[in-house]
């Protein structure tokens, strides 16, 4: 019950707040939401405490029938994939209820949000059954288009409208992909097996992990499907660009591990090396479009696209190593894009811009922010891959592990821990 | 500058007695090195500390303790710093390399301190005129024009092609996604002018679309 409760504890806040009687301040309801998500960070903790790192495979599994009729069942596990990203989800949903403030438009619809938003990805990530997943998966649309559109900057309507389209036309592309297995297989078990696979050819297993690329290529996100998320980093306040970068981000790189490399290996195996072309392209892409922006936040946006493409490359090797690599990066690139953010919104909140051209000579120890400018080199050079620092190792595994053999990735490995370096070179 | 008895003189004769092995092409370049930072120790300590004061340098008491016993410190360890090797890890006695390495050590660190010393301080000399030892100097002093290359090649070539993505990202991928949202409300209002207001059109086209729809899956299904 420990994972249901992942579950359980944020949806029963969201419906907590929504229907608080009366007309509860903004300070009782963020402080309420903040318990909330300090309960489920205790929860999470106690799921990593119960976890056996020496035993492989799904633990603390629940599995329940729900309907049958259409395959679905509520199947639960976790395993060394979903556990990290679930502590993060915790941890930085909490940080953005914490950071919080001055929400006077609808305060109870943006906290109630929140919490919907973190039990839903937590949802995502524990699914064991195809269709529980996208559930889940969906579930985290509408709340975020809201925080969007309304809490959001001046063009609010435009970035959270285009970010409900790409989101709304991936989530069809994976429904239609795991929909379409059930028709070729003639079964309607979405159990999270790849033995459903093995029934289809391997031109079937192409198309639909393409579909699936596709799918989940919107939301890691891939160029050339990434143009929603600058316009949504830009036009989201910066709670919600925390939780957009740090954790939803990480629901499209989760199900590219999970779902194209865990149910289709023999496809991926064939597509690996064009992947490995295309993660290098995302990368290279992300960082060179960052270094040419003006707007800070808009700068980390891109960064965050060269970063997951890291993701993508790593898991084109497929190797143990490099799967690691994967997870790591998935995690510290949650963690301290998150961090960047903040400290983005905090320049924001004290100069009112964020142009790089105008803003000069914030370091001062008298009448700039030393601290937020100490913690911006930090978050830098953590994210340039700097050595001792949690994106060097990552970044590392990901780009020098013994590839395939086949001569494309030797080509791709080694440009893109240059375009990190150009990238945050420019701050 | 590898001088008896300081710390540097072990380190450098160590090092020269290897180079000599390996390459003494670097050996000499190693010695050279030496003797220039000998010469540039010396002319600036002269330049700073003596000779008349200027105007800037008239009045200049000296630091308070505060600001002295750091660097006082230093300056003591760094003395000692043979002696404290000595206990931590013996330094090689003077017999580890020859007495030709410790000359030449000791002998380039000595003659550029005689260089140092008796290099005219001319103002006039430090930013010469004459074109050819000015272009020399320009060179020297601004570490053959480096940083501007660097600007202009590598950083350039970096700007370019950020500039050109950013172009690109907005023009043509960002273009394009505007541009299928603008294709739909066009669409969208065109359609608009067909509404007839008749349940029976509405069923017949809903029914279309289902059948091509499933027909297309059809297709799809055997071809694979």
């Amino acid at each position: 019950m420990l994972l249901s409760s992942l579950l359980l504890v944020p949806f029963l806040g969201t419906l907590v707040l929504l229907l608080w009687p009366g007309s509860p301040s903004p300070q009782r309801l963020r402080l309420t939401c903040i318990a909330i998500l300090a309960v489920q960070l205790l929860l999470s903790l106690a799921v990593l405490a119960g976890f056996d790192v020496h035993r492989s495979g799904l633990q603390m599994v629940e599995l329940h029938s729900w309907l049958p009729g259409i395959g679905l069942d509520y199947s639960l596990g976790v395993d060394g994939l979903s556990l990290p990203l679930v502590l993060v989800n915790a941890a930085l949903t909490l940080v953005s209820a914490v950071i919080t403030r001055d929400i006077d438009r609808r305060p109870r619809l943006y906290f109630a949000m929140l919490l919907l938003i973190s039990g839903a990805v937590n949802g995502a990530f524990l699914a064991q059954n195809l269709l529980l997943f996208l559930l889940f998966y969906e579930l985290e649309l509408i709340p975020l288009w809201l925080l969007i559109s309304v809490w959001g900057g001046a063009n609010r309507a435009y970035a959270a409208t285009k970010f409900l389209i790409f989101t709304a036309l991936s989530g069809m592309l994976i429904l239609g992909a795991f929909l379409w297995l059930a028709l070729l297989t003639g079964s309607i078990d979405f159990s999270l097996t790849p033995v459903l696979s093995e029934r289809l050819s391997i031109g079937g297993q192409l198309v639909l992990l393409s579909a699936l690329l596709i799918g989940f290529g919107i939301k890691i996100p891939l160029v050339p499907l990434h143009n929603w998320l600058p316009d949504a980093h830009t036009q989201a306040s910066t709670p919600v660009s925390v939780l957009l970068a740090g954790v939803l981000l990480k629901l499209g790189t989760y199900g590219l591990l999970r779902f194209c490399l865990g149910l289709f290996p023999e496809a991926w195996a064939v597509l690996a090396p064009f992947l490995a072309i295309w993660a290098a392209i995302s990368v290279l892409y992300g960082s060179l479009a960052a270094i040419a922006q003006r707007d800070m936040k808009r700068m980390v946006a891109y960064s965050s696209v060269g970063h997951m493409g890291y993701v993508l490359l790593a898991a084109a090797a497929a190797t143990p190593v490099s799967l690691l690599g994967a997870e790591f990066q998935m995690v510290s690139h949650g963690l301290i894009s998150a961090l960047l953010f903040l400290l983005v919104g905090i320049v924001y909140r004290k100069t009112g811009t964020r142009d790089l051209e105008v803003l000069r000579g914030l370091l001062n120890p008298e009448k700039g922010l030393p601290l937020t400018g100490s913690l911006m080199i930090v978050g830098v050079m953590a994210s340039a891959g700097l050595p001792a620092w949690p994106d060097s190792s990552p970044s590392f595994w990901c780009s020098a592990v013994p590839s395939p053999p086949s001569r494309w990735p030797h080509c791709s490995r080694w440009w893109a821990p240059v375009s990190r370096r150009c990238t945050s070179s420019c701050w | 500058m590898g001088l008896l008895p300081l710390g540097g003189f072990w380190c450098y004769g160590l090092m020269l007695n290897n180079l000599l092995d390996g390459s003494p092409f670097l050996a000499v370049v190693f010695l050279l090195t030496n003797l220039l930072t000998a010469v540039n120790a010396v002319r600036v300590f002269r330049a700073v500390f003596l000779g008349p004061p200027m105007p800037k340098t008239r009045r200049v008491p000296e630091v308070i303790w505060l600001m002295a016993l750091p660097m006082v410190s230093l300056a003591v360890i760094v003395l000692l710093l043979p002696l404290m090797l000595q206990r931590i890890d013996p330094v090689p006695g003077i017999a580890a390399f020859p007495p030709g390495v410790a000359a030449a050590v000791v002998g380039s660190g000595l003659v550029g301190v005689l260089i140092g010393c008796l290099l005219p301080q001319d103002r006039f000399r430090s930013r010469s005129r004459r074109p050819a030892l000015r272009v020399v100097q320009d060179l020297l002093a601004y570490d053959f024009y480096t940083p501007a290359i660097y600007r202009a090649t590598i950083v350039r070539l970096v700007a370019g092609l950020a500039q050109a993505t950013r172009w690109f990202d907005i023009t043509v991928v960002k273009g394009l996604a505007d541009g299928v949202g603008r294709l739909s409300m066009a669409t969208a209002e065109g359609l608009r002018l067909s509404v007839s207001g008749q349940l029976q059109t509405y069923v017949l086209t809903v029914v279309v679309a289902i059948v091509l729809l499933f027909s297309t899956l059809q297709w799809i299904r055997v071809g694979i």
